[in-house]
């Protein structure tokens, strides 16, 4: 009796000793990398940084990387000690980034993460033939868009009301400036009161953006990139979306001035909208509303006295895209 | 003694079997840029040096001798600031440029090409901020690959003291000629040139000459708090710096004294511990150091901050004439 209770505890001790080593020896390393920058064009070499990969029973420097710079499953370096590479694309597309790293008993595992390359941003200059001025244009996702807002018509009074007299009609910045803010025009000046609400009162060839011009941009948000050193002034993508924010014309007050971007769009079934951006409030991140319905401004912070002729009595410039 | 015939059979077709595979010590392997590229933020222009890696069978010294050798055909050269993140702000493209000849030696030193913006392009110092890099950048299609390196982009010096900045007339008989103070930091070293202008008059031409002093103010050690820097200077250390470093020459007739310039320079710490290794080399340091991903070389740069045009006072010329340091080099009034 006494020998067979021996024997039953050294069973259970190397039963529980061999599952415990199996459980050691199975855990795969945890990979970790970064990418730098997380949006490049075909110029950019992406610096991938998997430094961080750890084990429990491997040493940091132990362990070993290997790259696949497309996930097609076929790998574009052999294993390696050295956990920072680097690599270019070129062609524009999202592209899946897999690391797989090794540990010394061979067991494996891999992380992938996207990173977006675009084509170099092009610009241009574009002359509105009705007055003979000058915008910047950037061709960003597919499309040309004006990198400044319009300023087509004339200026009036902040406290006077525009008046539907075939001529555009727009209200001046908080600081009495047209450029580089442009106009700001209520909803009737915008769409010539609505005889045009495609066009509005962009160029010959251009026209208020509509939801399907802003397609790459929406991507890009999705990544929750850093708008301003993208999208504001003097950022990369060249559109320069100045914090405009709105003017109430009736109570002659300013709105999100210096903190978000707004410009008119139009809505396909629902004519209305505007697109706001917003960004450089404290944690950065690009947001993009299209009000289509009553309750995405209150929601955004339109206030409710301004009532339900709002497209009327509020101001926003308008940028134009230009038709395909 | 049956057994040992075949075995030894057996040994002897396995030893010259063997001897029949040559073993080839020459194996193929895509060529290894090397980088080095040492900037400074106040220059126009920057210039990066890349070369290759080559292997050869033999007479190393022909290959060397080849440009084709040691030059990559094209090569994509960016250099862009990115901020911690890794957003890019600025990106300039550098340009392959013939500059001049190299001293003859081991490698090929025609056409001795380096890559330069191509004009210039000054940092934008709105957009500069104490946590963006410098990231260089090149792509070589020849062999599919990528290079990228990446470094601090260093602060010019801000001095506490002196609070005149632009030159002035110095007294070296007073305590405090004049007396810098910065802060000391973990991240850079500090190198400090004093620079001492004069003529030199030989067979009735007066040739320009200068001699120069260097201090170097070590970054802090990891445990070691932020510390105020001090240095002041005057005549005790002035003059007898002037008469050790001039040697006296039968053929100079006369000096004159022309100005003093202060060049303070902000090395990163890692740069400047590499630039010891390589003037001291240990027996424990055996792999070269290397910041380039994907190749091999050093990637760095510096700020550079002059304070130039400082003169002497009649007293303190009067004691560069005639005081005990100096009166042997022939210093003339003027």
């Amino acid at each position: 009796m006494k020998h067979f209770r021996t024997c039953l505890v050294l069973c259970a001790s190397l039963v529980l000793f061999s599952g415990g080593c199996k459980l050691f020896e199975n855990s795969p390393p945890v990979v970790s990398f970064r990418i730098q920058p997380e949006v490049g064009d075909t110029a950019t070499v992406f610096y991938l940084d998997a430094t961080d990969v750890t084990d429990i029973r491997t040493a940091a420097w132990q362990l070993q990387v290997r790259w696949d710079f497309n996930s097609d499953g076929m790998w574009d370096t052999e294993f390696s000690h050295v956990k920072e590479n680097a690599w270019k694309y070129h062609q524009e597309g999202i592209y899946q980034i897999t690391c797989e790293c090794t540990d010394t008993k061979g067991n494996r595992s891999a992380l992938t993460l996207p990173v977006r390359v675009q084509n170099p941003i092009r610009d241009s200059l574009l002359t509105d033939s009705r007055d003979g001025q000058t915008y910047r244009t950037v061709f960003l996702f597919n499309r040309w868009w004006m990198a400044e807002s319009l300023r087509y018509g004339q200026s009036v009074d902040s406290t006077a009301a525009v008046k539907d007299n075939e001529i555009p009609e727009y209200y001046l910045n908080p600081a009495g400036i047209v450029s580089p803010f442009g106009g700001y025009y209520t909803w009737p000046e915008a769409t010539n009161y609505e005889r045009d609400t495609s066009r509005g009162i962009c160029p010959e060839g251009w026209h208020l953006p509509r939801v399907e011009d802003h397609a790459g941009l929406e991507d890009f948000c999705q990544l929750g990139y850093f708008t301003k050193k993208y999208l504001g002034i003097g950022g990369l993508f060249h559109i320069n979306l100045e914090r405009s924010g709105m003017y109430h014309v009736p109570s002659g007050t300013w709105h999100r001035t210096g903190t978000w971007s707004e410009y008119w769009m139009t809505i396909p079934g629902r004519m209305k909208g505007f697109v706001s951006w917003m960004h450089f409030s404290f944690n950065d991140i690009p947001k993009i509303y299209y009000d289509a319905d009553f309750y995405v401004p209150e929601w955004i912070g339109w206030n409710n006295d301004w009532g339900f002729f709002t497209y009327k009595k509020t101001a926003i410039p308008v940028r134009c895209v230009k038709d395909e | 003694m049956n057994r040992a015939i075949p075995i030894f059979g057996l040994l002897s077709i396995l030893a010259f079997g063997s001897c029949n595979n040559d073993l080839d010590l020459v194996y193929y392997a895509d060529p290894i840029p090397v980088v080095y590229g040492i900037l400074c933020p106040q220059d126009s222009v920057h210039r990066v040096m890349i070369r290759r890696s080559f292997i050869c069978g033999d007479s190393v010294e022909h290959y060397a001798k080849q440009p084709d050798s040691v030059l990559f055909g094209t090569v994509q050269v960016n250099m862009e600031v990115r901020s911690d993140e890794g957003s890019v702000l600025e990106r300039y493209n550098f340009q392959p440029e013939v500059f001049a000849l190299r001293n003859e030696g081991f490698f090929a030193s025609a056409p001795n090409i380096l890559y330069a913006t191509r004009s210039t392009q000054p940092v934008n110092p709105l957009i500069i901020n104490t946590f963006d890099k410098y990231t260089l950048t090149a792509y070589f299609p020849e062999i599919d690959k990528s290079i990228i390196a990446e470094t601090w982009i260093p602060p010019v010096l801000m001095l506490a003291s002196p609070a005149r900045l632009d030159p002035f007339e110095m007294d070296m008989l007073v305590e405090q000629s004049i007396r810098f103070v910065w802060q000391q930091s973990q991240t850079y070293n500090i190198e400090m040139i004093t620079v001492f202008n004069y003529l030199e008059e030989i067979n009735y031409e007066w040739i320009p000459k200068s001699i120069k002093h260097k201090r170097t103010y070590p970054h802090l050690g990891k445990n070691q708090y932020a510390s105020r820097e001090e240095l002041s200077l005057n005549g005790d250390w002035f003059y007898p710096m002037v008469g050790g470093r001039i040697k006296k020459d039968p053929s100079v007739s006369a000096r004159k004294f022309v100005s003093i310039d202060f060049l303070f320079f902000t090395i990163p710490a890692g740069a400047y511990d590499n630039y010891l290794y390589t003037q001291y080399p240990t027996d424990y340091s055996e792999s070269t150091f290397s910041n380039i991903i994907n190749g091999q070389g050093l990637f760095t740069a510096y700020s550079r901050r002059e304070l130039k045009g400082f003169t002497l006072g009649t007293a303190s010329i009067d004691s560069l004439v005639s005081g005990k340091d100096t009166r042997d080099l022939g210093f003339v009034r003027w």
